[in-house]
This record gives structure tokens, sequence and C-alpha cells, in this order.
């Protein structure tokens, strides 16, 4: 069954099914398609890549839902969600929303999206769910919502040119198995939006060490403290283990604490420094808002960079790398696990 | 036995090995003409956009100079205002809260040897309290009959040639009246500042559209097989504005539009399309190639390759509007150019034999600008009995209103005959990538802030470009020249420019 809806600009068709097979859900996309062109209010059908979703079964429907929404205005995609059910059948639900054009002249889009239910053998298998629903030719970036895995993580990894999740899902104490999950991964393919949370801040310690004083400042450094609200710890870590990883110190020990981390580092030459990360000193403030290195009374301070807030900009950057390295990532996560290891 | 020490190097940044898009180092942005029309609808906002998408330094400094008494308040909240009404990005409070402590002002007679002192103080006290210099860069939002003299008092304050911290000189178009004029401007600026300090603004070469024909051209292997006089028929460049003169008719009647578009937007869009491939994206020789295709253009003859209209009263979007001379502050006698249209031949082995058409002008059906490339038609048409050939592909550039590129190829129309009929293949910026692009003041203002001039265009290119159109300015300002073609306002230009094309058995696409 298919039906058009129109309300607030935006059109919806959308065709629901139980016990279906995978060509039939196939056949009611290009069918979806086909109606809506008949429509000529000018959309263009607009995809730049292939968006597979495999949730951990605690993410509610709506946070993706909500997600997906505020992502539909920058990446455009063929979005494919493989979820679990106990019942041993397919399930799917294919919608096309397409924004129509606000003036003469002007061109709407259009984003498909197909919803697979199925049940653990079939997820086991999802990589033969999801090939003949994408687009040929786009690349495809696997987005794993929530901190646990999903059974389709592996078969459709194997796809993927990207792999989209959120180190900091997790947080406090659960943060090791977070991180230790993505370093399970192909780690170079991972795009953590935990990391992407710091590209600011990482343009900001690259530009302030363009000054030679602060490097040599840098040699000296006794103790470095991050100030974060919860929600940023994985940042705030990531953000330490790439400073101790480029500084060349050996993160040797990071432990929770009622409210931060703690750790110790030692360089080349064996002397220690300390690492803290604390809470915000202001507690209403959100992000990592303060960084600081100090060194025998000396101090680089670093304040959370001026910019708009955008708190949907990481995630879509992490969307759209799927043919773009992280550099400092790998090293950055292996300096911070390492810490965390040896505690 | 020498005693002398090796000099210690710097160690390296071991962070800037992970940063994929550098932070500007501090500075102070010095606005000449902050009060004006361009500064308050582009650069104040782009300066704001700027530091919402945290593209700004951390210590960044916003100075005006202005003429007059405004004082720091008052223009305060002038910048304020005109963020309100033309940044992309709604006003934040914090934000604001950051930059407004960081404007200053500077007052005093550009012509003052004074105000350039009391510049170079202020800009020294604004190190002082950073406590490190910031490079400094002098935008040049004034008439250009300022230009010279400007640059000249910034370099006897010491902010010129050699200058510590490193300056900067950003300046608009136009970049002289002529190819003599422009000689003069260049010769007296390279006597206040170096080459590679100064950075002219064309802010067509800041639109995303203008870089992405780079893209297209080199980074797609599909695309330079085919550009060259093998597979090209001809080129087409249009800058047309449904607009008239507006309040301008100070200057545009002395610039005309062959002056105000085709010397710089429109030549600048042809050397792109002509350029040879450079070996890398290094400013310089980037610059070099756009200098080159434009030394190849041959000389102009104005009676046979050049065609002015003016605009007479017509009607655009259901107004009826006035003809030129009808227009505010324009002479009734104006023998100015609303509209210029050139046929241009790129001598050289890649475009020899194919020609290269330009049109511009005010008061036209529709306002765009577009590069269209037509190609030549199949060399053998096997689907006899047709209507007729298919008609030949085109790549048509739109650099705006609407950004993106279209590819028309034929395809068989369903059914059980075989009948074909021109599609469009489409990109689109605002479909194909939703986010908003930046403003091109925005991405202009951030490479001068980082120094990367491949944007900007360097001296010998502008000559080049008066060198193109000279003879036809020469021509058409004897006295005895014929009269501009009028063409009534909401018609695509004179029949004169319909004749350019018609002579090589040609169309201009329709408007």
């Amino acid at each position: 069954m298919s039906a058009l809806a129109q309300a607030d600009g935006r059109e919806r068709s959308e065709w629901r099914g139980e016990h279906v097979t995978i060509g039939e859900v196939a056949e009611r996309l290009v069918a979806l398609n086909r109606e809506h062109a008949r429509h000529e209010h000018g959309h263009t059908a607009t995809r730049t890549l292939n968006l597979l979703v495999a949730p951990a079964g605690d993410v509610a429907p709506e946070e993706l839902t909500s997600r997906l929404a505020a992502m539909a205005d920058r990446h455009p995609s063929r979005t494919i969600i493989v979820r679990e059910h106990p019942a041993p059948r397919l399930d799917a639900h294919v919608a096309i929303d397409c924004t129509i054009g606000g003036r003469a002249g002007g061109s709407g889009h259009c984003h498909d999206l197909a919803l697979l239910v199925a049940d653990a053998e079939r997820l086991a298998h999802a990589d033969s769910l999801v090939r003949p629903l994408r687009v040929a030719g786009l690349p495809t970036v696997l987005w794993l919502p929530g901190a646990r895995a999903s059974r389709a993580q592996d078969p459709l990894a194997a796809l993927a040119h990207a792999l989209v999740l959120d180190s900091g899902a997790a947080c406090g104490a659960a943060l090791p198995a977070a991180f230790a999950r993505v370093a399970s991964l192909a780690v170079e393919r991972v795009r953590d939006v935990a990391w992407l949370r710091l590209s600011r801040w990482r343009r900001h310690v690259a530009a302030r060490f363009d000054d030679p004083e602060a490097l040599r400042l840098l040699e000296r450094v006794e103790r470095v403290e991050l100030r974060s609200c919860t929600p940023q710890q994985a940042s705030a870590l990531l953000l330490a283990g790439w400073i101790a990883a480029r500084a060349g110190w050996r993160i040797e020990q990071l432990t929770p604490q009622e409210s931060g981390w703690h750790g110790t580092a030692r360089r080349a030459d064996g002397r220690e420094l300390e690492i803290r990360l604390g809470p915000p000193e202001q507690p209403a403030r959100t992000g990592i808002h303060a960084l600081a290195l100090h060194a025998n009374g000396e101090t680089i301070a670093l304040r959370a960079p001026v910019a708009a807030p955008d708190p949907a900009r990481a995630f879509a950057a992490a969307l759209g790398m799927f043919d773009t390295a992280t550099p400092g990532y790998a090293p950055a996560l292996e300096a911070v696990l390492g810490g965390m290891a040896r505690r | 036995m020498s005693t002398a020490q090796a000099p210690v190097a710097a160690p390296e940044n071991p962070f800037a090995q992970d940063v994929d898009e550098r932070l500007p180092p501090p500075s102070t942005l010095v606005l000449f003409g902050a009060t004006g029309d361009l500064a308050a609808r582009k650069l104040l906002p782009a300066v704001y956009d700027l530091l919402a998408d945290g593209r700004l330094p951390e210590r960044f400094r916003l100075l005006a100079v202005v003429r007059g008494t405004q004082d720091e308040a008052s223009f305060r909240e002038h910048v304020r205002a005109a963020i309100d009404m033309h940044a992309r990005r709604d006003l934040d409070e914090r934000l604001w809260g950051a930059l407004e402590p960081r404007i200053g002002v500077v007052a005093g007679d550009y012509g003052s040897p004074e105000l350039f002192d009391a510049l170079a103080q202020r800009l020294d006290e604004g190190d002082h309290e950073d406590g490190e210099p910031s490079q400094r860069l002098f935008y040049l939002a004034i008439s250009p009959t300022f230009f010279a003299d400007t640059a000249r008092g910034l370099c006897e304050a010491g902010l010129g040639r050699g200058a510590n911290p490193p300056t900067r000189l950003l300046i608009e178009k136009p970049f002289g009246h002529d190819l003599a004029s422009a000689r003069e401007l260049n010769a007296a600026i390279e006597a206040s500042f170096e080459e590679r300090q100064v950075f002219r603004i064309d802010h067509y070469l800041g639109k995303e559209t203008v870089q992405n024909l780079l893209v297209l051209r080199f980074g797609n292997g599909i695309f330079e097989p085919l550009w060259n006089r093998t597979a090209i028929d001809h080129v087409q460049i249009t800058v047309a504005e449904d607009i008239g003169i507006g309040h301008r008719a100070g200057y545009y009647d002395r610039a005309g539009a062959l002056r105000d578009v085709i010397q710089n937007h429109a030549l600048q869009l042809l050397s792109l399309v002509a350029m040879e491939p450079p070996a890398s994206f290094e400013p310089n020789l980037v610059r070099d190639e756009k200098a080159k295709a434009l030394h190849a253009v041959r000389p102009l003859d104005p009676a046979r390759d050049a065609v002015r209209g003016q605009y007479t009263a017509g009607w655009i979007g259901g107004e009826r509007v006035p003809g030129y001379r009808e227009e505010e502050d324009v002479p009734s006698d104006s023998r100015t150019d609303t509209y210029a249209a050139i046929r241009v031949e790129v001598d050289n082995w890649r475009w020899a034999g194919v020609p290269f058409y330009l049109r511009t002008g005010k008061r036209l059906p529709l306002r765009t600008t577009e590069i269209a490339i037509a190609f030549k038609p199949a060399p053998h048409q096997p689907f006899r009995g047709l209507d007729g050939p298919p008609p030949p592909n085109e790549l048509v550039i739109s650099v705006q209103p609407n950004e993106g590129a279209t590819l028309q190829i034929a395809a068989k129309m369903p059914g059980t005959s075989l009948r074909m009929r021109p599609v469009q293949m489409d990109f689109q910026y605002g479909t194909s990538f939703l986010r908003e692009s930046p403003e091109a003041y925005e991405r202009l203002l951030h490479d001068a802030l980082l120094g990367d001039a491949t944007l900007f265009t360097r001296a010998d290119e502008v000559e080049a470009a008066w060198e193109v159109v000279d003879p036809v300015l020469r021509a058409w300002a004897d006295e005895t020249a014929i009269e501009p073609e009028p063409y009534a306002a909401g018609t695509p230009g004179p029949d004169g420019a319909d004749q350019l094309l018609a002579r090589d058995g040609r169309a201009w696409r329709p408007l």
C-alpha cells in the first residue's frame, strides 16, 4: 500500500509490509521513486551516499528518527536501517520524503529510506539484505548508533567505506569498553564523532603551538588539565590522548574518578607528568571548555574556541568523510586505551 | 677556526600534521571604507560568519578606518546592524560578545599622514595588549581614486614593503579604467607593497561554482580529453543582470558594461575555462596559467568582434522600468554601454578556431551567470528518417543564482519508435550538497588571512585583461563612433549581439 501525504512543504510516500522479501522491498522503492517523479514538482532525487544504520537494541527509534531528520538537510542519502525483532520474518517500511521547492523555478529534494526489521539469523547476513537496495556507484557509510554492537554490525561493516560511531555515547566507567569496541573495528575506517567534535579544538591547539615559545614550554609541561562536561568525556580523553601522542608522551595510567579522570604519562627522557580531566568550573557550560598545560609556574591556557553552537556538525562531518582519513585519531585512541589498560 | 654556532632550528609543531584546515595566525583586519555599502552588505557579515564557523584566530581584531568623527560605540552598533541584516547566520549574543570588544575605530583623512601614524600606533597598542604581534590586513573598500595614496600612506608609516609584523593589502576592482591606468596603479602599489603582499579581489573567484570549474576540469578524467578544439564548438560566457544601475550612475556612466564586468569577471571566467592544467594548485602556478590564457587572446577588432548596447524603457517582471538615459543622474545624451558582447579567439594549440562569446548587460530578462561549453555534434548520424539530428551536447556551469552544472545529452524517448529528445543531467549545489555554501567574501577573506593568493588576481593578469578590452574601449570612446545600439529593458540585448553569433552560424543561449 502506498500513500502520498503533504504537510508543511514536505511530501511523503510510503509503503509497509510484513513477511516480505527483499526483492519486493526493492521493487517498492523503485515504484515509489517513479510515482514521485510523476508529480512533476521539480524534485531532484538527491543522494550522495548509501547510509546504512545498524542501531544497538537500546537505541530508541525516536532518537534515531530525530538524528536522521537533522542529517537530511546535510547529507542526502539512501538510508537503510536494519533492526532486530524476535519473529522469524522480514518486515519493511519504505518511505520517500521530499521537500517541495519553495519558489517558482526552485527545486525541491527527495530522500528515500528503507527500514528492515528481521530476526537474528537474517541479521547475521544483513549484507545480503542491503546489497539489492544500495544505489550503485555511491559510497556506503555504516552508522552504528549506541554504545553496544548490533548483530548486523560485522556483515554490514564489510560493505562500508566508513564506519561512523560515537564513543561519546558512553561515559565514566563504560568508556574503556566503548574505546575497546572501536579498536576491534578497522580503525582506519572509523569516523568517531567524539573525535570529530574536537576538530575546532585541534585547530586551536595546533595554532597555539605555531608559536616556538609555546613549543619550548611543551617540553617542560608537568601537568595537563582539561575541563569538560560529562557527556564530552570521551572527546576530552581523546584530546588528552592526542596531545600526549603527538608530544611524545606515553600515558601510563588513566583511572575514572567521581568527577572525571586522572592519569600519568611519561616522557621519552623518563620524566613523569600528570593528566587531569575534571568537570567545568561553571556547571552550566557544555563541551570541553578549557585546556591548560602547566610547567614550572608557566601555563598555556586555551579556552573553548569561539564559534556558533552546532551540535549536529560533528556527526554531519563524520557522514561526509567516507573518503577522508582522520589523521591523529589512531594514535590518540591507542594512547588512551594504553593508559586505561595499565590502570 | 670559526667559533660561530649553527643557528638553532625552531622545533616543529607536532600538532599541525593532524589538522585538515589551519587557523589563520593572530590577525588584525583594517577596513578602509568600513561604513560603506560593501562593508555593510558583505565584509562585516563575512567576518561574523567566519567567527561563527570557528575560522578566525583567537586573537583577531577589526579596526575600522573612518573619515569623519564616528566613535567606537556607534561604529560597533553599525557592525551589529550589518551582521543582523546580512550575515548568513543569526546574530548570537555570545559570539557578538566575543567580537564586539575586538572592534576599534581610527578616524582621519585618507590623504593625511597623521591618519597612518595613528593607525600604526593603534596596531602596536593592540599587539601590546594581546602580548604578541598580529599580521595586518588592509582592506581598501574605498574609491579606487584613493588606492595609490592609501598604499603610499601605509608604506610611509612602516606598514607596507618589508613591514614586520607582516602586512597584506586587499583591493577591490576596478583596478584602473584602462590599460594605461592599470599599469600606473600597479606601479604605484608596487612602490609601496611587494606583489606577494597584494591581494586583488574579484569576488567571482570566491564563488563555489567558479572553484568547482577547476575541480570539474582537473578532478575528473572524462572532461579534460574533450576540453579542446577537437570536441568543443564554442564557449558562451554570460553575466546577465535584470537590475538597472541603482544609485551608481556616477560610477557606472564612466565605466560601462565592458569595464564593469567583461574586463574582470567575464575574462576571469574565460581564463579558468581556457587555462592549461597547472602542475599544482600553488597560487602562482594557477595564476601563471590564467595569465597565459589571457595573453593568448587574439587582439580584438572593435568593429567586427564587439557590440555595445544601451537599454531603453521596457518591462521586467511585470514592472515598467525606465531607459538608461532616464535613470537618475545619467546624462540624457550618455553613450555608455549597458550591454557589451565580444567575440574572442584564444590563439593557442588547444583553442585554435574555437570562439568564446562573452556578454553582459543590465536590465536583461533575468539574472544569471553561466558558462556554456557547446560541444561539436556527432560526426555521423545513423538515425535516418527522424525529426532531425539531436541538438549538440552542452555543458552549462551555472555560477549564479542556482550554482551547479548541467550536461545535456540526447536520449531515446520511451516508445516503440526511435525518437530522441535532449535531456539534462543536473548537478546543483542546493540539492546535491544541502549545506549552505559560504559567501564568496568569507572564502576570500579567509584565504587572505591564511595568505593563500590562489583566488586573487595578480598584476599581470589584470593588465592582460585590460589588453584584451583596451582596443574596444578606445574605439568606443571615439566621439565619431556609432552610438550604443538600443535594446528594450527586459529583452536579451541588442540585435547586433545576435548578429555577432549569427555570422558564425550560431545563436546565444536563450535568456
